[in-house]
């Protein structure tokens, strides 16, 4: 890989690792870091990556930097749940009517934080298809699973939020009526 | 496969998979039959939806330009070009001395790097009431330097492993070669020595 084709690389994905480093750790800062890591990462191994592969490279890197980085996260707070990530300052406002968006950021809040409570490889999965839009065989390229699996894992971790959601509203649908959806 | 066959858990685990439309017509059809009469499968159903609803209308996050326009300054000034120097131009950069392979772009990124180093070290006692976005700032910063450090010594590395290298093996094996044939000589001239005295 030459510089140009670096320069391209850096401009077509560095949204993707941003943002699924975003979603993952949910904290703008470290997912800036994140990405200049693992871009640095990717210049400094560029004679070794496959560009054929290079977006699957790009979010296994990513991803497992986010790993590291949440254990080390888990590890300051010494046993303390980690700190909650400030999903507000990504979740969408949406298409809400006035006097229910207040529900509905709570809404995306409670969805959000479910979705930060899923373990591994769930999390990943579900970020990368359902908010980065990847193709269950994108993303079995880049975390290395059976297509099957990633089915399998997504439908389970979808579930897990979609439980979790529950026990919080009880009964989601209204909480979905309430926020127009 | 009738309705009957199963219990309320195995049309709850098949919810997200009926929501995808991943499920087999089969399943589909034994799905739908439960769903039309059961209000409970129909609020787990459409709590699915809500879930990928509010997933999917989460922000697209773009990445701040200054952290791509950090990387790219990088690859731009940290490193040597690899055309041409790392495959084609090999075994002519073997001829030419040692000293003179070392580029000024590799000996000014090393000065930057000692330089930025010595810079960090003759900083004063940080106060204790820096907030926490200058600490951050702070942090960001020393990992760029780092990484321009470690690349600055990727590329130093690669230079000795390409040039520095091969040219010490050559005059190892010169040495060793010139020592065979001194040693060749020497018992050549000790024999015809012998020779002499024996004569």
């Amino acid at each position: 890989m030459n510089l140009k084709d670096f320069e391209t690389a850096v401009v077509q994905h560095r949204d993707r690792v941003f943002g699924f480093a975003l979603h993952f750790l949910g904290n703008r800062q470290e997912a800036e870091d994140i990405t200049q890591d693992v871009l640095i990462r990717l210049w400094s191994n560029r004679d070794s990556v496959d560009q054929s592969t290079l977006a699957a490279w790009l979010l296994r890197v990513a991803r497992n930097a986010c790993v590291d980085q949440y254990r080390k996260r888990k590890i300051r707070s010494q046993g303390v749940d980690p700190i909650s990530p400030d999903h507000d300052t990504i979740a969408a406002a949406g298409e809400i009517m006035p006097d229910t968006e207040i529900d509905n950021r709570m809404l995306t809040d409670q969805v959000m934080k479910s979705v930060d409570a899923l373990r591994e490889p769930y999390k990943s999965i579900v970020i990368l298809r359902e908010m980065q839009d990847l193709t269950y065989e994108e993303i079995s390229a880049a975390l290395e699973l059976p297509l099957s699996t990633v089915k399998v894992y997504l439908h389970r971790g979808r579930r897990a939020v979609r439980e979790s959601i529950r026990q919080i509203y009880g009964d989601l649908e209204l909480a979905a009526d309430g926020a127009g959806r | 496969m009738t309705d009957s066959n199963h219990d309320s858990a195995w049309f709850e685990e098949r919810v997200e998979a009926f929501v995808d439309g991943e499920l087999s017509a089969d399943e589909l059809k034994v799905f739908e039959t439960r769903l039309a009469a059961d209000a409970t499968l129909q609020q787990s159903v459409n709590d699915a939806r809500t879930v990928i609803s509010v997933l999917r209308t989460a922000s697209r996050a773009h990445c701040p330009d200054v952290i791509s326009d950090r990387v790219l300054q990088l690859a731009r000034g940290g490193s040597l070009p690899d055309t041409g120097l790392e495959r084609r131009d090999r075994q002519a950069l073997r001829r030419v001395p040692i000293l003179r392979r070392v580029t000024v772009r590799t000996v000014a990124i090393a000065a930057a790097a000692c330089l930025a180093v010595l810079l960090f070290l003759k900083q004063p006692a940080p106060p204790e009431n820096y907030s926490e976005a200058e600490v951050q700032q702070a942090l960001r910063e020393a990992k760029y330097a780092l990484a321009i450090v470690s690349n600055a010594s990727k590329e130093t590395a690669k230079t000795i492993r390409m040039d520095a290298m091969p040219a010490v093996n050559d005059a190892f094996d010169r040495v060793l070669n010139e020592g065979q044939e001194a040693r060749r000589v020497g018992h050549r001239q000790d024999d015809s020595e012998t020779d002499k005295k024996d004569n």
